[in-house]
């Protein structure tokens, strides 16, 4: 499966999910969907922020153009939110997840699709 | 979902709350405005049965060793708080989080049995946490209620996002003081901004403490209801005049500090009182004074130390309760800010200490920048400050959105004890 089909037949179709992109460590984008004008420069503070978590934390986390909030995170999953629609971001062995999701779904739905595909990746060497 | 014991169905759900906390357990029904039993903390363990055997007792050759399981353990007030000789009494909570698995195990066993009086496969389980827990835990009381009590479903809840329920909030700056702890936590949308947790050690406990180093100090005689068999009426201030009751011996000294403890709450709940402003002596001074009698028959009105000992929450430079919500806040993103004071959530047992949300209105006024609005939503009732978490987990579990949110046994099944991670931010 290429990159795209990823973020379309698998993030994408699950409904749970409005826009997803994955991307290299180095902020590469390697698939995006349809709409979601992301730029290496957000990914590249998104993915610093992973082990740091203070860069996000006051600046919150910035994509699309659009500023979250940022909630919570490991150095595995960020998670940010703005009103009812929020972003959840997982890192694997050499990828980020980035995924956007909007009302009605709620963020546990999100989590769990992209937790799971990320889960797959890390098994496949991603 | 295809899981067959799963109720949905606004009337049907019979979801349980339990609410864990350093000071008691609540646990109760959803759906319903406040607990059905509020079960201290604290387990009382007998002694070790004897090892040796009575010679008359026919023993197998390969006798099993006694082993610490042959203890009998008390649960809830009715049996902790009789004097029992060997009975050690220990809390399984520690800084906020179940510590100790086996006592719990057992507070938990005697919930269902005498509380619920229902078979726990029944019955989701929705559960409240520190807003600092850690991940270990979590897996751990996923896995103890899935395995051992096979509940159809679950759910672990942060206490501080219950609590902004329980007064209809998502957002909300909520400030918790209960027996171990003070602690200011940023809620912006139903998820707690975990960077931002700020805590002190201060509590209902510390004042308590601080009650009894005070009441020692000054030479009076600290016995517990326990102690006294009869008494007789004194003067203020005069020596008490009581007869001891005839005790069992080897009463131990861990149970001994619990029911001192008990004493010192009542006395901190009557008679503590905190100023609007800084401690000074002459303002205190002229506020009319509270008279307590203790249970040995002495009694004497008390005036400006009341005010003295409860300040000690407040005046702390970098723990006291303003400077905790202030720096809370400041950790935040500075778009929330002004959400987080616009709803300031005072919840937790140790906020019913009179004066506490006009003292802590104030400081928060003080530190807040210049022309904040300041909100502090503090709920008259008892019940409904002691039993915040419970009761916002209560509204929480009976919502209609939130029933495809449980963790069924089946998810569990299929994703392991790591799905809570997932499924509870």
């Amino acid at each position: 499966m290429s990159w795209q089909d990823y973020v379309d037949n698998q993030l994408l179709a699950s409904q749970c999910v409005t826009k997803a992109c994955i991307a290299g460590h180095d902020g590469n984008i390697w698939a995006q969907s349809n709409g979601f004008e992301v730029t290496k420069e957000e990914l590249s503070k998104l993915i610093s922020g992973f082990d740091q978590q203070d860069l996000l934390t006051s600046n919150g986390v910035t994509l699309a153009g659009q500023r979250y909030i940022y909630l919570s995170g490991t150095d595995r999953v960020v998670r940010a939110k703005l009103g009812r629609s929020g972003v959840h971001c997982m890192k694997t062995t050499q990828a980020v997840i980035v995924s956007i999701y909007e009302d009605p779904v709620q963020p546990q739905q999100a989590a769990s699709v992209v937790e799971k595909l990320g889960d797959y990746l890390i098994t496949c060497g991603y | 979902m295809s899981g067959g014991t799963m109720l949905y169905g606004g009337d049907e759900i019979g979801a349980l709350v339990f609410d864990p906390g350093h000071h008691s357990l609540r646990v109760g029904y959803a759906q319903e405005d406040s607990p059905k039993a509020e079960i201290p903390s604290v387990v009382g363990i007998g002694a070790a049965p004897d090892t040796n055997l009575d010679p008359e007792t026919k023993t197998d050759n390969n006798a099993t060793p006694n082993n610490s399981d042959q203890r009998k353990y008390y649960v809830d007030t009715n049996y902790v708080n009789v004097p029992r000789a060997h009975m050690e009494v220990q809390t399984y909570m520690k800084d906020g989080m179940i510590d100790n698995w086996d006592l719990f195990e057992k507070v938990i066993d005697y919930a269902y049995a005498n509380v619920i009086q229902s078979e726990p496969e029944y019955h989701p389980v929705l559960f409240s946490e520190a807003s600092w827990n850690v991940r270990n835990n979590r897996e751990k009381l996923t896995e103890l209620m899935f395995e051992k009590y096979n509940v159809p479903a679950f759910f672990l809840v942060k206490n501080a996002v219950l609590a902004a329920f329980s007064s209809g909030r998502a957002t909300a700056l909520v400030v918790d003081s209960g027996a171990t702890h003070t602690s200011a936590v940023p809620v912006h949308e139903g998820y707690v901004l975990s960077q931002a947790v700020v805590k002190s050690p201060l509590g209902g406990d510390f004042l308590s403490r601080q009650c009894r180093q005070h009441l020692e100090k000054h030479g009076i005689d600290l016995s517990p209801v326990y102690k006294i068999a009869s008494k007789d009426v004194v003067k203020e201030r005069d020596n008490a005049r009581f007869t001891l009751r005839k005790l069992p011996e080897n009463l131990t000294q861990s149970w001994q500090n619990y029911m001192l403890q008990l004493m010192m709450q009542d006395f901190q709940m009557n008679v503590l009182q905190v100023l609007e402003g800084p401690f000074d002596e002459r303002v205190a001074a002229q506020i009319p004074t509270v008279h307590y009698e203790f249970p040995n028959g002495y009694h004497q009105d008390f005036s400006s130390e009341r005010f003295k000992i409860a300040e000690s929450l407040f005046d702390n430079a970098m723990l006291g309760a303003g400077q905790l919500a202030s720096t809370s806040v400041g950790m935040c993103d500075a778009d929330v800010r002004l959400s987080l004071f616009g709803s300031v959530v005072v919840t937790g047992g140790n906020t019913l200490l009179q004066g506490f949300p006009e003292r802590l209105n104030r400081d928060l006024q003080l530190r807040a920048p210049s022309n904040t609005r300041l909100k502090m939503i503090s709920a008259n009732g008892s019940v409904e400050r002691r039993f915040g978490a419970w009761i916002g987990g209560s509204i929480l579990a009976s919502i209609g959105t939130f029933q495809q949110m449980w963790i069924s046994s089946q998810e569990y099944e299929e994703a392991g004890k790591s799905q809570v991670e997932r499924k509870c931010p």
